[in-house]
């Protein structure tokens, strides 16, 4: 086992160790080199640390420094795909996942499909996507944020993290494409209880350089949020009108980008993009026509790397235009019979984004101009219907009673039966989209209709 | 410099001398017929370098400060293969090697963790982990005492199996995917069914992991384990609706190759398919009120989320609040003896052993074996899932009942680049006595439904609104006999209420393992486990349904 080359830091220093592109690309080519010479082989090289300081009642609990490296070599030959995977930057290592990727495409049984290797480009390097600031962050920095949050709720029960990962990525094939990213990102989020147990607020903030990190003011917000829901009152389960924060649904967009976004899996019936005998919904109006979801490496509040694993390109893709649904994720097979260069792959990362001359209303103006509602800080998501993207789950950390333009009083977390499917048809106000806390997913604020509750759930 | 096949044999043959990377020295000859039987896995269980690798981290940790710490470094292999009707997916084999060190000062915890595993970089890492924990300003405040526990100090265990799958190639797992494949596909055409899908994914994963203490403690475990899912999927003439049905004859948990040869996969295949054709010829349930009878698996799932997850201590304390979520079970000084389910027929245990359950060690992460305990006696709330650390928190109850103050062995974590959790590896409800069956708790059913094979349990926290969702079969009960099949009835229950409702309860013959498990911690970790649970009925359940067509 030999060391991998990197710079020795001095003793518990911690370092967020990443391979710069020559570092990672000498990995990359010793597989290349390993490789058979008659396969397309593709090879992505990763090393990233991630780092936190999680908190709870009101003192930090643990902590982590995680350096994980990882090599990933995709081998396609006899017209069988496979992939051999170490955490060994290591010749041997190297060599082994080689072996096991050729080992699989071996003559064998079953039908396989290989793709074209993409073919040398140059990728754009994504503004904001990378910090210095954010590299350099020591421990005692990373904890003076959580402290100054764990400060800011004294005389609540609070729970949190402050969390920061640096990583770099590097993808290569057999027909000289090279493409290297670096990143950094986040986050600092937490909940705080009222002492009595009767009110909870939560708030969170993703980032890129950890400089926009502010401990103290996460903890106001969720403080106040706190104090302003203890004691609520139940109301009568029942379809209300909703004010949500973006972070209340970014779980949901994290679903259906996760899951439902797939042009074959709609084809043959299994996501909520599915229409009868074969057909998609490819098309036809999906969403409200102020809306259009757009994944874009270049977003100035939620850049990402600009291409996929194995270096397919991510370009900016507007999947629903102005509420119609425009376009989903392809393998190569689609890709050839469409005549393009490249698959259409899907980052699960996306903004939502409102329809220039849209009015934009803050959360304050939706408050104001609503005669009766509900405001939501957060929701619990999980599956009440896969297919049709049906959630259901619990209002959490903040839920009022908005009467006449303003809240008027805590209310009970309440269970519901819905989705983004619905609610995004049913709007009556659009805010400014924003970075959700858990990152990735840029979202507005919302005002909608109709919004189905169904119980009074037993949570604070 | 391109590199042509006789330099990369050359190459194979320099690491092959060091025997202790796991190189067969076949390689050397013919790599291509030699990487059938080559095993993708670095054993660590006699490896001296790791034995320096480990006191490389345990003495840099103790030198730099810390009164307590833990190193585990881990190698694994896992060979996955997703195949849908004859079309391979996916095909990856994956080797894993790492460690993490935890380490104490004063009150404080700190990990780090790395994938370069060289002493050098171990005792980097024990370091950085020391440092977390000198900065935590909340370390001075007190010391943190670990519950003692027993030095183990040349532990050795692996995983009982039959045959090591590492015998057999990727091409092995592929026929016989394909062929259990086609068994579904032939039937689905018989049936009349030619769009019928196959779908089956494999995994087969093997690892190695020593854990050290600097109390002493060298204890090297080997696990094994089989994971799959198989199922048959019909679609409706417009594929707008389907559905779909998994046999039992392949198993997930502590399996060798045994877990997918000579299973009767093609036997199953009619049954398979005719129960994927009732499920999507299913008509909607009725929404009302039912007594619902749930076979082994939809307790299983429901035991899981709703009490297995609320007994775990860290939820207890708080410590979730803001991850996977905390629990009604508290505070422990209020509900220790005192909570009740109401229910003298909701026993729990914990123990360290089933069989071929998967996640199964001889000693947690924390180098504890796993004790056989009662935690929930007759409804009543009588012990927790704890740790090292935990365990001393409970001293006043384990005194006032003569019970040692120690760790039962129920610390878990989804590898060991992440911080030990609390995580039971086995829990069990225990059946009742008398040997009531399926049969005769559907034969004293007026109106109700069967629900089997399956389904999906969630809570909402604090664990107390529990959601289901029938994923498998369901099928009403009229006047104590089967009916007709339903689409995928739905419940929603709070957690007491739910268990208080358990009127009957199935014999060891309803009894059976299931895979269960917990979501916690940040990063957030997927802890698997088995969870053990008869069948059983609950009485008036508001049943309803989510629909099933867009």
């Amino acid at each position: 086992m030999t060391r991998r080359n990197h710079t020795t830091t001095p003793a518990g220093e911690s370092t967020a160790a990443i391979l710069s592109r020559d570092e990672a690309m000498a990995i990359a080519q010793k597989v290349l080199d390993f490789a058979d010479p008659s396969a397309d082989t593709i090879v992505n090289v990763q090393l990233s640390n991630a780092q936190n300081s999680r908190f709870s009642r009101n003192e930090i609990t643990t902590q982590l420094d995680a350096s994980l490296g990882q090599v990933t070599v995709t081998s396609m030959m006899n017209g069988k795909t496979a992939n051999g995977v170490t955490q060994r930057f290591d010749d041997e290592g190297l060599l082994e996942a080689v072996r096991w990727a050729e080992e699989a495409t071996r003559d064998g049984p079953g039908e396989h499909g290989t793709s074209r290797l993409i073919q040398p480009r140059d990728y754009p390097v994504p503004p904001g996507l990378w910090s210095e600031a954010s590299r350099a962050v020591d421990i005692e920095d990373r904890i003076q944020r959580a402290v100054s949050a764990i400060e800011g709720t004294d005389g609540y029960v609070s729970a949190g993290t402050v969390d920061l990962n640096v990583a770099s990525m590097l993808v290569a094939n057999s027909a000289g494409l090279v493409g290297y990213c670096r990143s950094t990102n986040g986050s600092l989020a937490l909940t705080a209880r009222t002492s009595d147990n009767t009110g909870s607020g939560w708030a969170g903030k993703a980032i890129y350089d950890f400089n926009d990190l502010d401990g103290g003011a996460i903890a106001n917000r969720a403080t106040d949020k706190a104090d302003r829901s203890r004691e609520p009152q139940a109301i009568e389960p029942a379809r209300y009108t909703v004010i949500m924060e973006p972070d209340a649904y970014a779980q949901m967009i994290f679903f259906m980008m996760m899951y439902h976004m797939d042009l074959q899996s709609a084809q043959s019936g299994f996501n909520v993009w599915a229409a009868p005998n074969g057909e998609t919904k490819i098309g036809q109006q999906v969403f409200d026509d102020r809306l259009s979801f757009v994944s874009d490496p270049m977003d100035p509040a939620g850049p990402f790397c600009p291409f996929n694993p194995v270096g397919v390109p991510f370009d900016q893709t507007y999947w629903v235009r102005d509420g119609i649904l425009r376009e989903l994720s392809y393998g190569d097979d689609v890709a050839q019979e469409r005549g393009r260069d490249y698959p259409l792959a899907n980052p699960v990362a996306v903004r939502l984004q409102p329809r220039a001359g849209t009015t934009l209303t803050t959360l304050d103006e939706m408050i104001a101009t609503c005669d009766r509602g509900i405001y939501v800080t957060r929701l619990t998501t999980g599956f009440a219907d896969f297919r049709r993207l049906v959630f259901t789950g619990v209002t959490r950390d903040g839920t009022w009673l908005v009467e006449r333009g303003r809240i008027t009083r805590p209310i009970a977390n309440m269970r519901y039966v819905d989705s983004h499917m619905f609610f995004l048809n049913n709007l009556e106000a659009i805010g400014e989209p924003v970075l959700t806390a858990g990152g990735s997913f840029v979202l507005p604020p919302v005002r909608s209709r109709d919004f189905n509750f169904t119980a009074i759930a037993d949570a604070v | 410099m391109t590199w042509s096949r006789r330099d990369f044999v050359r190459t194979g043959s320099a690491f092959a001398a060091a025997g202790m990377f796991g190189f067969d020295s076949t390689l050397l000859t013919d790599p291509y017929e030699a990487a059938r039987k080559y095993r993708p896995f670095r054993p660590l269980l006699q490896d001296p370098d790791v034995r320096a690798i480990a006191a490389a981290a345990l003495d840099a940790a103790t030198n730099a400060g810390a009164h307590y710490a833990d190193v585990r470094v881990a190698s694994g292999a896992t060979r996955r293969t997703i195949v849908q009707n004859r079309q391979v997916g996916t095909q990856l084999i994956a080797g894993s090697l790492n460690f993490g060190v935890r380490v104490l000062v004063d009150g404080a915890w700190g990990f780090a963790s790395s994938t370069i595993v060289t002493e050098e970089e171990a005792a980097r890492v024990a370091q950085l982990a020391v440092r977390q924990s000198s900065l935590n300003p909340w370390g001075k405040l007190r010391t943190l005492d670990l519950a003692p526990a027993p030095v183990v100090s040349d532990g050795q265990w692996e995983t009982p199996i039959d045959t090591d799958p590492w015998n057999y190639s990727i091409q092995d797992q592929l026929e016989l995917q394909i062929e259990a494949n086609e068994a579904i596909i032939k039937v689905g055409e018989a049936r009349g069914m030619p769009g019928i899908t196959a779908f089956s994914d494999f995994l087969f994963g093997k690892s190695d992991v020593v854990f050290a203490s600097s109390e002493g403690s060298y204890i090297a475990q080997r696990f094994h384990g089989f994971g799959n899912n198989y199922l048959a999927q019909v679609m409706s003439d417009d594929r707008m609706t389907f559905g779909s049905s998994s046999p039992e004859s392949f198993r997930t948990g502590g399996y060798g190759w045994e877990a997918i040869d000579g299973v009767p996969f093609a036997a199953d295949a009619e049954q398979t398919v005719d129960d994927a054709i009732m499920a999507m010829n299913a008509k909607e349930p009725d929404v009302g009120r039912y007594d619902l009878v749930l076979d082994s698996s939809a307790v299983s799932s429901i035991f899981n989320a709703s009490i297995v997850n609320a007994l775990e201590f860290d939820r207890v304390l708080g410590y979730e609040m803001h991850a996977g979520g905390t629990s009604y079970l508290a505070p422990p000084e209020e509900v220790l003896g005192q909570f009740s389910f109401n229910n003298p027929k909701l026993n729990v245990r914990a123990t360290g052993s089933a069989p071929r359950a998967g996640g199964m060690y001889k000693w947690d992460v924390e180098g504890v074996a796993p004790a056989d305990y009662q935690l929930i006696r007759e409804g009543v709330l009588v012990d927790y899932f704890t740790t090292r650390e935990f365990a001393p928190q409970l001293e006043w109850w384990y005194r006032r009942n003569g019970m040692p103050v120690e760790s039962r062995g129920t610390a878990g974590s989804q590898g060991s680049v992440l911080i030990q959790v609390v995580a039971p590896s086995i829990a069990i409800m225990d059946p009742g006595e008398e040997d009531v069956t399926v049969e005769e708790m559907i034969a004293e059913t007026e109106d109700g439904i069967y629900i089997h094979r399956g389904g999906f349990g969630y809570v909402d926290p604090p664990m107390l609104n529990l959601q289901f969702s029938a994923s498998g079969m369901a099928h009403e009960i009229r006047d104590g006999k089967l009916g007709e099949a339903l689409n995928r009835p739905a419940f929603l229950a709070r957690t007491p209420d739910f268990w208080r409702s358990m009127d009957m309860i199935g014999g060891p013959s309803t009894f059976s393992y299931q895979g269960g498990g917990t979501g916690k911690g940040d990063p957030f970790q997927n802890i698997g486990r088995t969870v053990g649970a008869p069948a059983a009925r609950f009485r008036e359940i508001n049943v309803f349904t989510y629909g099933r067509r867009s």
